[in-house]
């Protein structure tokens, strides 16, 4: 009895569903059919306009896909082959004026729109180059790692370096993001902008001799981190070596403005040992006051864009050379924090600041189709 | 991970320009550091014509005698076992270092002085007195004499005094004795240790200073004038006997006399100034600072003198190290509106020892160096004129 009453349940739940599909595959049906039709007419008078245009009655052809580029009946390939076969007709018709509408259109409607030289009737073409159908800029975003070592131009210690190791230096990763623009200047020349964040890091080490002994204990002396953060504003000039339709390999040449935010050896990377004792640490170092605010850096970078889209994937390598100091040299006897001196006998050498990073990021065209004069 | 680190590898090698074709950076002032282990203990400085000589120890048994140039690089180190030094002078054919020897069979201590060449090759040691003497303070005199300055306290004067007191005694420079005896010099009643510094008057007498070793007392520091070989003619008591207990002081010779510096227990612990002529003592003060400072030597500026003490004066209340200050005054010992007046230091403390004058002007600070974690280092302070680091 029970398992008669499951089975009628559970018919009575096929039949509702099987009621609900056919329910609204009416209830839509004709609204799918219509526009299925609707569309099919514009693609139809497309492909009859073609026709009419190829046996040479270019005067039907605006009749004919007129109202559904007007009510915008075609996808975005019909779209593009309605504007195109529009424009020839106008300048066969020689209707300048229409035919400048026309390609305006056509080229706000696809920024990647381009001849075909080998079979586009000149006309056609010449009219195409009368209008900028390049991007007006590009913006992108860059991000990826790098490395940073400094450059020791005068080495300072509280150690005595003419009967000791010296100090040495090793890069460690950080980071850089960026927000870049381009704007193009003359052929294959582009003009870049951006703003830029980066975070540095490099490890500073050194263990001195004992004067007696002129042993140096392993884990002695001073072992720090330092961490710089900046925003830059670099100005490149970028050159593509070669354009394809998907690739383009450029290098670039320029400068990048950089005003530091923070430098410091955090409190955990940094300690003094001496003599085997524990090491002494201390709270984090700040070290801002101690570097120049402002510097310059010499870029020089290499990369290949790759077209996706209405914008290109960016792989960038890039070199950065400090021209100016990053040590306030006044600071190396008496920093900002007498504990680097005193506590950690740390006398920070004078150097300048070199990095090398590798980013990659997407960067958008952004497109203004205008008639050049 | 492994793309990074072969990114970071590749950029170590293109990047790794090697400090070692680096020549180091020379300044004329600098702090420098030197460690053989982490118990340094500074004890003197002497300048010297192309450097600094320096005495430290660096074990409860063994000092360190090094020489550097003028910018502090080390030009030599010499290791002395089983002594104490406590003080070192410049001689014509060497140097002659005083200081505590130490018997290795029992550890008892006694005066000892120990002539080395200019290489800190040692070429005489002496040892003077009887047994548990300790030496403190040498000089050599216009008649080429070396004066030992120390201190015993095991009772050896005729009048059976059992306080620690001073002893004194002449030598040629090749350490052969000139005196017919080691001169006693007691305070009955009272333990005095005599400083580290020890002049010629211009009128031939020895000059010292000594402070007490006995604690928790009213201590009294004494300015005394010997003439050499002869029995003591001074024995003037500073700052109404209110010298802090076992803290040395130093005095420095003038173009009027002599001036002395000690700690002196007044609402903690106060630079205690005084000056003398022939003798005599012609001010004594307190230089009325708000922070405490514990005062260990003087040298004299261009028209005053300058003291380095170790003080507590911190922005932050809260902080309870010691750094080192450095103070001029004018050559009465009052403060100058714009002498100098600097602290040097860190979290740890830096004490000086020593402050000599640079041949350029300049001020020379030898002292120790106490990290947060404890260890010790020597460490050599050279500013310019007006008591900076440039």
């Amino acid at each position: 009895m029970i398992l008669i009453k499951k089975k009628r349940v559970r018919m009575y739940k096929t039949k509702t569903f099987y009621s609900l599909i056919i329910f609204i595959l009416i209830g839509f049906s004709p609204s799918l059919l219509f526009a299925q039709e609707e569309k099919s007419d514009c693609v139809l008078n497309l492909e009859q306009a073609q026709s009419k245009y190829n046996q040479g009655r270019i005067q039907d052809v605006e009749s004919l896909i007129g109202d559904c580029l007007k009510e915008k009946g075609f996808d975005k390939a019909a779209q593009t082959q309605a504007l195109k076969l529009l424009t020839l007709s106008y300048l066969f018709l020689e209707e300048p004026e229409k035919a400048e509408k026309t390609m305006l259109q056509l080229l706000s409607h696809n920024h990647l729109f381009t001849v075909n030289t080998a079979i586009d009737p000149s006309e056609f073409i010449n009219l195409y180059n009368k209008f900028r159908h390049e991007p007006l800029y590009s913006i992108g975003i860059l991000g990826g790692l790098v490395t940073s070592n400094p450059i020791v131009t005068k080495l300072n210690s509280t150690q005595d370096l003419n009967n000791s190791n010296k100090q040495q230096y090793a890069p460690l990763l950080g980071f850089r993001i960026a927000v870049n623009a381009e704007y193009k200047l003359k052929d294959n020349i582009y003009a870049v902008a951006g703003l830029g964040f980066t975070s540095i890091k490099f490890q500073k080490t050194h263990t001195p001799t004992n004067p007696i002994s002129n042993i140096s204990i392993d884990g002695n002396g001073f072992d720090g981190i330092e961490l710089q953060t900046s925003v830059e504003l670099p100005l490149l000039i970028q050159y593509h070596i070669m354009q394809t339709n998907k690739l383009t390999p450029y290098v670039a040449l320029g400068v990048a403005p950089q005003l530091l935010l923070n430098a410091s050896y955090p409190g955990e990377t940094i300690k003094n040992t001496v003599g085997g004792s524990a090491p002494a640490t201390t709270q984090t170092i700040n070290l801002t006051q101690d570097r120049n605010s402002f510097n310059l850096y010499g870029v020089i970078a290499g990369g290949l864009k790759v077209r996706i889209n209405e914008g290109f994937f960016n792989v960038q390598l890039r070199y950065s050379y400090g021209i100016f100091n990053s040590t306030k040299e006044e600071s190396t006897l008496n920093p900002s924090n007498p504990n680097l001196l005193w506590d950690l006998s740390e006398s920070s050498d004078v150097f300048r600041l070199q990095d090398l990073s590798i980013a990659i990021g997407y960067t958008f065209d952004f497109y203004k189709p205008k008639k050049l004069r | 991970m492994r793309i990074a680190f072969l990114y970071l590898y590749i950029f170590a090698i293109i990047s790794g320009c090697s400090l070692d074709n680096l020549e180091p950076s020379q300044t004329n002032t600098f702090l420098k550091f030197y460690s053989e282990t982490n118990e340094m203990e500074s004890k003197d400085l002497i300048v010297l014509n192309d450097g600094f000589l320096v005495l430290s120890t660096y074990s409860e048994s063994s000092s360190l005698l090094m020489k550097t140039d003028l910018l502090g690089n080390k030009l030599w180190a010499q290791s002395i076992n089983d002594f104490l030094g406590s003080s070192l002078v410049e001689i014509a054919d060497g140097y002659i270092l005083i200081g505590d020897g130490i018997n290795s069979d029992d550890d008892s201590t006694y005066m000892q002085l120990i002539k080395t060449d200019f290489d800190g090759g040692i070429n005489t040691t002496i040892q003077v007195g009887y047994g548990a003497q300790h030496g403190s303070a040498i000089m050599l005199s216009s008649t080429n004499e070396i004066i030992a300055l120390g201190y015993t306290s095991t009772g050896q004067l005729n009048d059976s005094n059992d306080s620690t007191y001073v002893i004194i005694n002449g030598y040629d420079t090749n350490l052969t004795k000139t005196w017919d005896e080691i001169r006693q010099y007691p305070v009955f009643g009272v333990d005095i240790i005599p400083s580290k510094s020890l002049y010629e008057s211009n009128n031939g007498k020895l000059n010292w200073i000594s402070y007490s070793s006995q604690d928790e007392i009213i201590t009294n520091t004494d300015l005394t004038a010997i003439s050499p070989d002869a029995a003591p003619v001074g024995n003037l008591p500073l700052f109404d006997q209110n010298s802090a207990a076992n803290f040395e002081g130093d005095l420095v010779k003038t173009s009027v006399g002599f001036a002395m510096v000690q700690t002196v227990a007044e609402n903690g612990f106060k630079i205690g100034i005084a000056t003398s002529i022939n003798g005599v003592v012609m001010d004594e003060f307190v230089i009325p600072l708000e922070f405490n400072s514990i005062v260990s030597s003087i040298t004299n500026t261009s028209n005053g003198l300058l003291i380095a003490a170790t003080s507590d004066n911190h922005e932050e209340r809260e902080r309870s190290d010691w750094n080192l200050l450095l103070l001029e005054v004018d050559i009465n010992g009052q403060a100058k509106t714009n002498g100098i007046n600097v602290s040097y230091g860190g979290d740890g403390d830096e004490i000086p020892v020593r402050i000599r004058n640079a041949k350029d002007g300049g001020y020379v600070v030898l002292g120790t160096s106490v990290n947060t974690k404890g260890a010790k280092q020597t460490f050599i302070l050279k500013t310019n004129k007006n008591g900076l680091l440039e």
